[in-house]
Parts: structure tokens; sequence; C-alpha cells
């Protein structure tokens, strides 16, 4: 087939732009590289192409949130881009949603149609599998219909109020994303980055967006949940790049102790993100890569990677989460709404063209998230006199499991439902195993007797392992305010369970 | 425990069953992969790997670890481990 030229706008004002202009200009470039099968960006841009005609046939047209859930692979990737071609929003989930919830998510947001590797849930919306959609070749490349002000992203980030907060990314969101994060990293189209986090999320989804703007090679592979083989396949394939969270660093130096070492000498960038890193690991990969750019973001979900810190550069600022991006303004604001002095703790505030534009169907929400000085992102932090940004707590219960984010109000509504268990609370606490930075405790009132193994196998299936209790404290009552509410906290006594 | 040797098969369950909190119940099939055994993530691994090391009292080779992901390689990397 020669696709010939896609009609897109007269600059490229999108990311989906970017990629088939990439394609259009470096046809024989490596573009995804998984498992035993590689793509060069001109074969991925014919095989979007085809998506995004599997997609119209489907009805599919600008504003339909179109939801995409599957393990990490290449038609993910492509879907993404098709969903995007063809002006829809792109609702990511992580394929290890339970059905339940998955169910939930879907019909939240309205999705006209459920992408996915295998079409076995029981959902009322349509679904479509990658090869339904991928079936006919496509005659030409698409008209691009993204334009920089129409939606993009609809990200499901967790809540405090038992109902999801659906992130709404613009286009031109997700371009100034991926530009501030490149302005950081700077990677090049030689480079071959290796992609073992879920592009469900806003990390990995992150790093797909920056290969768009970049021109350079993504390996993304499903089931590399094993953390000897995401280093084996780093080295064999030779990468230059790699995303990983703390927690997966954490088990590579278990498993593998000073292997990495040997990519010293290829591998040239690393992005860390979504959780904080054991000093200890830290300093681990500071010795075996000297010579490697080791990038930690803090960032959310509504402001993509705000802030980075680049360990050998910044090892005179340890408790640093770094600075800024160049073009993103992050302000501490005390309670009253004004600007904190240096050192004093506030409230971090981010601005900047890669803010979001809302939450989905939820206003009040998005009016008291976003202000005019930016959005609140309900985290405490204060900056140095260098402009360094120093994280000091949160104002929300949230607890951030080896960089997923947890709501205990969730955890503790299926633990309520738990045969023999009355009431539960749950909190973060650090994680006595020194993976995931926090882990979730449950303090439990039980009506009888009751072991930890019970009450794990009863939440399996039922909850994401992440978010089931690492561990496990009966007490007699929860500690509540007059009103009823929970006073969360940690607390002394109470037997083990 | 001193003086009772376990099986291989009952070796291979205490190992899963400690690292993944299994129900006692739980039928454990050497056929299954990693993605049909509840818990056996990224870190479940890494306590799999921990609770072979104990139970073999040796260290395994990073080849050895990526390896693991059938109940079946499990099996028989501990029968030929133990002594």
């Amino acid at each position: 087939m020669n696709p010939g030229l896609p009609k897109m706008p007269s600059e490229a004002n999108s990311l989906v732009s970017h990629f088939f202009a990439y394609a259009r200009n470096h046809p024989d470039h490596s573009a995804f590289i998984s498992g035993e099968i590689s793509f060069t960006y001109g074969a991925a841009a014919e095989r979007t192409a085809a998506i995004t005609q599997g997609l119209s046939k489907r009805g599919i047209s600008p504003g339909d949130r179109v939801a995409l859930s599957a393990e990490n692979q290449i038609d993910l990737a492509l879907s993404y881009f098709a969903i995007h071609a063809i002006g829809a929003v792109a609702v990511m989930i992580d394929a290890k949603t339970p059905d339940n919830e998955k169910l939930m998510l879907v019909a939240d947001c309205q999705a006209r149609l459920l992408v996915a590797a295998k079409n076995d849930g029981e959902f009322d919306t349509p679904i479509a599998t990658f090869d339904e959609l991928t079936s006919e070749a496509a005659r030409d490349l698409p008209e691009i219909r993204a334009t920089p002000d129409s939606l993009s992203d609809l990200l499901y980030t967790t809540g405090t109020t038992g109902r999801p907060k659906g992130v709404l990314l613009s286009h031109a969101n997700i371009l100034s994303g991926a530009r501030h994060i490149n302005a950081v990293i700077q990677p090049g189209p030689d480079d071959t980055e290796l992609v073992p986090i879920p592009l469900s999320h806003s990390f990995g989804l992150g790093r797909l967006r920056c290969m768009a703007l970049t021109g350079n090679t993504l390996i993304i592979e499903p089931n590399l949940n094993n953390a000897a083989a995401i280093l084996m396949r780093l080295l064999a394939l030779r990468a230059t790049g790699l995303a990983l969270v703390p927690a997966g660093f954490e088990i590579m130096r278990r498993l593998t102790r000073d292997r990495i070492g040997e990519a010293a000498k290829t591998l040239r960038y690393i992005e860390i993100g979504s959780a904080p890193i054991h000093p200890d690991t830290k300093q681990w990969l500071m010795d075996l890569l000297p010579d490697t750019h080791i990038y930690h973001h803090y960032g959310m979900t509504e402001a993509t990677r705000s802030v980075f810190t680049e360990y050998h550069r910044d090892k005179d600022k340890p408790g640093s989460v770094g600075l800024p991006s160049p073009g993103i303004k992050v302000k501490i604001l005390d309670d009253d709404g004004r600007s904190a002095p240096l050192g004093t703790p506030g409230e971090i505030v981010v601005s900047g063209g890669m803010v979001m534009q809302g939450y989905w169907d939820q206003p009040e929400l998005t009016k008291n998230s976003m202000g005019s000085e930016g959005f609140h992102s309900g985290d405490i932090g204060y900056l140095d006199s260098d402009g360094y940004l120093y994280l000091a707590g949160r104002k929300s219960d949230i607890i951030n499991i080896g960089g997923y984010k947890v709501d205990p109000d969730g955890v503790e509504s299926h633990l309520n439902q738990c045969p023999g268990i009355t009431e539960s609370m749950c909190v973060g606490v650090p994680d006595p195993d020194g993976i995931t930075g926090e882990a979730v405790l449950a303090y439990i009132v039980s009506e009888k007797e009751i072991s930890s193994k019970m009450i794990i196998n009863s939440l399996r299936g039922k909850l994401e392992e992440y978010k089931i209790p690492k561990s496990f404290q009966s007490i007699d009552k929860i500690p509540k305010s007059s009103s009823g509410k929970i006073k969360r906290q940690v607390l002394s006594g109470g037997t083990k369970i | 425990m001193e003086g009772l040797k376990l099986s291989t098969s009952e070796l291979v369950k205490q190992i899963f069953q400690s690292a993944l909190n299994l129900d006692d119940d739980f039928e454990l099939d050497d056929s299954m992969r990693f993605e049909g055994v509840p818990g056996w993530d990224s870190l479940g691994h890494l306590r799999i790997v921990m609770e072979i090391e104990s139970a073999i009292n040796s260290s395994l080779e990073m080849e050895e670890i990526i390896s693991l992901d059938t109940v079946q390689k499990i099996r028989d990397l501990v029968e030929s481990r133990t002594p």
C-alpha cells in the first residue's frame, strides 16, 4: 500500500500530527520493539491508519470517549494515536483493573467503545479487539481531526470521595507536557527506551507521548513484570533509556544485585517517578551508573511531570524533588492563598501549558482544584533559595504504594464486606519490606476470630493486588469524630492479626 | 522442620503459600503461569525467589530468576537444587 501523505493541519500542533509527520519523513526508522516483533515508523503509521479506519466504521467521531484497556503492547500505543487522530478521547484503563471497577469507569465516562486485546468481559459498551480493528488495511492515512483545544485524554486517578477523578487533558496539554519533559531528559531519535511500566498510567503514557515528539524507539512488552527480566531485556537490546518506578529498582537490586552496572556504558538516561526512592537504592544507582542521567520526577496526572531532579547533578540536595521543568511555575501558597516565604511549607500549586482542563463531570472538584495561580496539588512542600522543591506531606489521606495511589475509603468498603469484619480503617505506613515506600495497614473490628490470610483471599479479585493491606491489627473500635467520620491515624496498641 | 523432609510438591506449595499468602485449599497446578496465580506480580516474584533461596539454601542466578514463570519450572528447579 502507498498511503500517501496524511491530511494534517498546516503545522504539527498535536502529538499525533508529530507522530504521522515523523513517520512520513522517517518511514524506515525503528518505532517499536515488542518481543520478536518490531515496527518501523512507516509500518506503525499504516497500522494506526487501519485502527483509525476500524474506529470510524464503528461510528467513533470527534469528542467520543473510547476506553482502551490492555497490557503493554504495540497495538495499545497505536490505538492511543488512532483515537487521537479521529478527534476522540482516549480513556486509559489499567488491564489489571478488576472487572467491576472497569465496568464502573466505562459507564462513568459514557464510553462509546471499549478497545481491548481480547473480548472477555461482560460490558454493556461494545468491545472491539485490536485484531478486529486492524482486519482491513487502510487505503489512506487518516485526516488528523485533533485540534489543540479539543480533548485528547481522560485519565482516571484516585480520589478521596469514593468516586475516581477523570482528568481531562487537551491535545495542547499533552503536547506541552511532552515538550517540558523532553526539555529536561533530551531524548534523541537514536535512543531506544525500555518502558516496562503500564502505558495506561500517566507515567508510562508520558513516555509514549515523548516518543511521538522525539522519534525514538520504544520497547513495550506485555508481562514484563519481573525486575530481572526487565534488566535482561535492557542489557540484551542495549537500551539507552529506561522508565521505571522506585519499587521496580528496589526489586531489581534485591534480585540481580549489581548487574545493572553492566548497562553503565549504554544506558544514557533513566526516568524514575510516581513515588519516592529509598536512599540506599538511589545511591546504588548512582554508584553503578556514574555516567547515566538519572532523572526522578515529581508530578501528577493533572499536570504531568512538573519537577525533576537529576541524581548526580543534585547530589548536594538530597531531600529535594528538584527544579521545575523549563516553562513550568511552582508556587507555595499558605492557607490564605498568599505566597509562602522560602523554606516555609504550604500547598504546592503548579501552572503551565500542561495543566489539565478539569475533572470529568465534577465541576465542583474542578473549581476547588483550579485556582488563578494554577493547579492546587494537595501536596505540601517548600522551596529553598535555589528554587529546589521539597515535599513535606499531603493534605489528603491517599496512600502511595510504589507509585499506585490508593484511596483508603475504597479499601475499607471492601474490607467491611469480608465475613466477620464489622468495621475497618486503613492508613498508609512505611512498607515493612522497604520496597513500595508505603503499604496499607488495616485496623479491623471483627465479631469473630479472623486470620490475615482469610482477609487477603477474600479481597483478591475484588481489589488490585497492590491495594490489599499488607498488615492487619485487631482493635475494639474505630476512632471517629462526633459526626461519625473516621479519624484516620496510626494507632498504638491493637493485636496483630 | 528438623527431621521432617518435605516432598518437592509440599515444598513448592509451602513456598507459594508463604510468599503469596495463598488460601490453604488453593490448588497449585504445574501448568499455571504467573498470571494465573493470585499475587504473583513483580513483588510476589521477589518473595517467591526469596522463599526458594531460603528453601534450597543458595542464591539463584539472574537467568534462573527470569526463567521461573510457571509452577512447573519452579518445581523442576527446587527438585534439582534440593539435596
